[in-house]
């Protein structure tokens, strides 16, 4: 069965590499993702902490300096061991978590303390379920609101319990220190993925779309952020060279922007059925890629962890695009800045299956893209692959409309 | 157009809440003292007007039973329990809300969308807590529209700063309350309504005691009728209806009287809440031959089941005990641990002589749907027979379900559970 996992995991990589030739300094990445789904290691690995979903910030992880996975799902393989313990309607990111943590093969929780937030009504009911078979878990709750500094401190307080949590599982202190230098982490590596999307922008054909967001995706599979960060560095340099010696414009196909519920490795079927209409994947915005374009808080002088927690909170929840909050305005300002910063003709809002939450933002984002004269597609599915051919209809019809709109603009103009 | 729109939802609503009365009042064995109950649900769903309250008085929607009525009377206010149910409703709101909703927050938005029904129009106020993610997203959808006072619901409930959280939720709902009102909140408004609230509980105790020693003395159906009325009757005028019936149904037991043989099957409905006119469930296991003997959805007894305890009788005390009482003993499922729920719903089989459950899941009700494997496993433990049944707010199903039903209740008649 584990064989299944990583042969998943195999086949969304190569169908990726297939696209185009791969450079030799993105290979490192991909091999990030394929080790995570390698039955040795997942037989062997026993992490200390393992963060459920992305709603608790990694850099407490970081600054702890234990050795974290980061479970966020996307595997059908896993959604399948999952089957027998949850409800038919519940969505596929849950559905693959609890296969994660929860499957007759490999034992990630062992040795480990599971951290995650309850963000929606499966991660709530999940935890029950977890904890209920003799996982250690710690749920945090976060507040369907921001604006009110009451619901500020509980997200701190929220925090503080993980931090708490931490320090007593792996008996290492979380400093002030420790914490600034992991926010300082994670402002490099926030730079560096709009460096690196600028890079494989002016280099044309060099990635391709798919690529480039796998490449994004690794960094949640990456055992050594530092190793990331300096890979990605290195492939940022490659790709200014290649820019600088011999870049092909990219083909001029309509961009597309991706919203609503995150890609997460190996279900690369959107990027994917994007490629093959047609479209040039030119950003995504949901809760997961987010989480790595937050800024970084302003480092008070005095406070300690506390005082971080709450420039933290200040600075991170308005732009939360997690499915916690009534009105999803980290997802709408998101879509918003992208919007205004560069040139989208469309909008692909993506929607798993059982994320009623991101469903319900779909007006909002509707009225948004009008605004901007942007059409939205709204595409429903999940990690099955059965839809894929009617989903590329779809995709292809989409793709066509748009081409015969970019036409229409270039008639005008001319 | 919007007119003709309007036209047709009056005729439909109409329609199925005459329906629904029709079918409860055709229920053999109807007390006499349930009139002022369908009375009210007809007076809200079928003439379409204003709940009854005293002049001056505004209404509060409330969208659940963690919303506690004490804080509304106390600050000069009517809580009005708005949670949808109605088929009409529910095909408005089927425009605007996503396609996997669940059907009662569909039928709260189709509501909204109609402005018909001037029990939801006339709130001043609307209370949301943040019990499930449709109820999180309709809070915002709401807070567009409407005054609305979002309470977040801790996930958890054992530690003390959770309960600390909720009561600050509470004050916070309190501020918008005095805002509508210009009445503050005093511990001595406050332990007016803890009065006014204790005297619909002490009826309502000796209701469910009536029950619990006759399970077969009236039929779950009007049962649910009166406890539906309890959404949108002044409290003091429900407790007086309430102690009216129950003097009937004391009546009838001491003669012996009761509403069904005491062979009938006798049933649980527990589950995602049944909410009239949607008593699609309750209707048919009466028809059907069962008896539904206890209810454990929220829109049944649980809302004024637990009396708050008071050990402190300061102001900020009760806000605590109205805090813990509406989170700590609920066995909604939006806490992410409610082994409560079985024990709650265990406590019932015991207490009614249950022999069979019926396990409602509203499409889209995700967080009951998690907890049917646990309550499933509980019951085989147990030997009780249960069925997990989902449906909608349509008329689609109504045959399938009346099959499944019948069936469910004659396995038990003839399955040798004889409890």
């Amino acid at each position: 069965m584990m064989e299944h996992l990583e042969m998943e995991a195999r086949g969304a990589l190569e169908q990726v590499m297939s696209l185009q030739e791969t450079p030799s300094e993105a290979k490192w990445f991909l091999n990030c993702l394929y080790r995570g789904f390698s039955p040795k290691l997942l037989s062997r690995e026993k992490p200390e902490l393992l963060l459920l979903g992305e709603d608790i910030p990694w850099e407490l992880t970081r600054a702890a300096g234990a050795h974290t996975r980061v479970i966020l799902g996307g595997s059908l393989e896993t959604t399948h061991w999952s089957d027998a313990l949850l409800p038919r309607d519940a969505d596929p990111i849950s559905r693959s978590a609890c296969g994660w943590l929860m499957n007759p093969h490999f034992n990630l929780t062992e040795n480990a303390l599971v951290l995650t937030a309850l963000t929606s009504d499966s991660r709530r009911k999940l935890t029950g379920l977890m904890r209920d078979s003799g996982i250690n878990i710690l749920a945090v709750d976060l507040p369907p609101m921001w604006d009110r500094l009451q619901w500020q401190e509980a997200w701190v307080d929220g925090m503080v319990r993980v931090i708490r949590a931490i320090e007593a599982h792996t008996d290492k202190t979380v400093t002030r220190g420790a914490l600034a230098a992991a926010i300082g982490q994670h402002e490099q590596v926030r730079v560096g993925i709009a460096a690196f999307r600028r890079a494989s922008w002016i280099a044309g054909n060099a990635l391709s779309p798919a690529l480039r967001q796998l490449i994004l995706e690794s960094f949640w599979f990456a055992p050594n952020t530092d190793e990331w960060l300096m890979r990605l560095n290195r492939l940022i340099a490659v790709l200014r060279e290649t820019a600088r010696r011999h870049a092909k414009p990219a083909e001029a196909r309509p961009r597309v922007l991706i919203a609503g519920s995150p890609v997460i490795f190996p279900n690369e079927k959107l990027p994917l059925l994007l490629e093959s209409a047609g479209l040039a994947l030119v950003d995504t915005v949901d809760s997961v890629s987010a989480q790595l374009e937050m800024p970084a808080p302003k480092l008070p002088r005095f406070g300690g962890v506390t005082g971080l927690l709450l420039q933290m909170a200040e600075c991170r929840l308005p732009r939360d695009a997690s499915g916690a909050w009534t009105v999803n305005h980290g997802l709408l300002d998101g879509l918003k800045r992208k919007l205004d910063a560069q040139r989208v003709d469309g909008v692909v809002y993506h929607v798993l299956k059982g994320q009623i939450e991101l469903d319900f933002e779909l007006p909002r984002v509707e009225a948004l893209c009008e605004r901007y004269g942007v059409p939205v597609f709204r595409l429903e599915t999940d990690y099955q692959q059965q839809d894929v051919e009617q989903l590329r209809i779809r995709m292809e019809a989409f793709a066509e409309m748009l081409r015969q709109q970019n036409l229409e603009g270039m008639r005008i103009a001319l | 157009m919007e007119a003709r729109r309007r036209d047709r939802f009056d005729r439909r609503q109409t329609a199925t809440a005459e329906k629904t009365l029709r079918r409860v009042r055709a229920l053999t064995h109807c007390p006499q003292a349930l009139t002022p109950f369908l009375d009210t649900l007809s007076r809200v769903f079928v003439d379409r007007q204003d709940v009854v309250h005293p002049k001056g008085v505004p209404t509060v929607g409330t969208y659940c039973v963690m919303v506690p009525p004490e804080l509304i009377y106390a600050q000069g206010a009517m809580p009005v329990k708005l949670c949808g149910g109605s088929y009409t409703a529910f095909a408005v709101g089927d425009d605007t809300a996503p396609r996997d909703a669940c059907p009662l927050v569909k039928a709260v938005m189709g509501f909204e969308d109609i402005d018909a029904m001037p029990a939801y129009q006339n709130c001043a106020l609307m209370a949301v807590p943040v019990t499930c993610d449709c109820k999180k997203k309709l809070a915002g959808w709401l807070q567009e529209r409407r005054p609305t006072s979002i309470l977040h619901v801790p996930a958890n409930r054992d530690r003390d700063a959770d309960m600390e959280r909720f009561t600050r939720e509470l004050y916070a709902f309190s501020d918008s309350l005095a805002e509508i009102t210009g009445v503050p909140l005093t511990s001595e408004n406050l332990s007016m309504a803890f009065h006014r609230l204790a005297e619909a509980q002490t009826q309502l105790s000796r209701f469910i005691d009536l029950r619990r020693k006759h399970p077969t003395l009236i039929r779950g159906a009007f049962a649910m009728a009166a406890m539906n009325a309890m959404s949108y009757t002044w409290a003091p005028s429900w407790t007086k209806q309430l102690a009216r019936l129950n003097d009937e149904l004391e009546g009838l037991a001491r003669a012996g009287t009761m509403a069904v043989k005491g062979n009938q099957p006798r049933l649980l409905l527990t589950g995602s809440p049944v909410i009239f006119p949607n008593f699609k469930l309750p209707l048919l296991i009466e028809e059907m031959g069962g008896l539904l003997a206890a209810d454990e959805t929220c829109m049944g007894e649980r809302g004024l089941y637990d009396p708050p305890a008071i050990v402190d009788p300061s102001l900020n005390g009760m806000m605590r005990a109205l805090a813990n009482r509406a989170t700590r003993p609920c066995t909604c499922p939006t806490f992410a641990d409610n082994r409560r729920r079985l024990y709650r719903v265990r406590q019932m089989i015991e207490d009614y002589r249950i022999q069979g459950v019926v396990y409602h899941v509203l499409r889209g009700c995700l967080v009951y749907d998690y907890e049917y494997a646990a309550m499933e496993a509980e019951m085989e433990r147990l030997g009780i027979p249960i069925i997990r049944v989902e449906t909608d707010y349509n008329e689609e199903d109504v045959e399938q379900l009346r099959i499944r039903i019948e069936a469910f209740i004659e396995l038990i008649k003839y399955g040798g559970n004889d409890r």
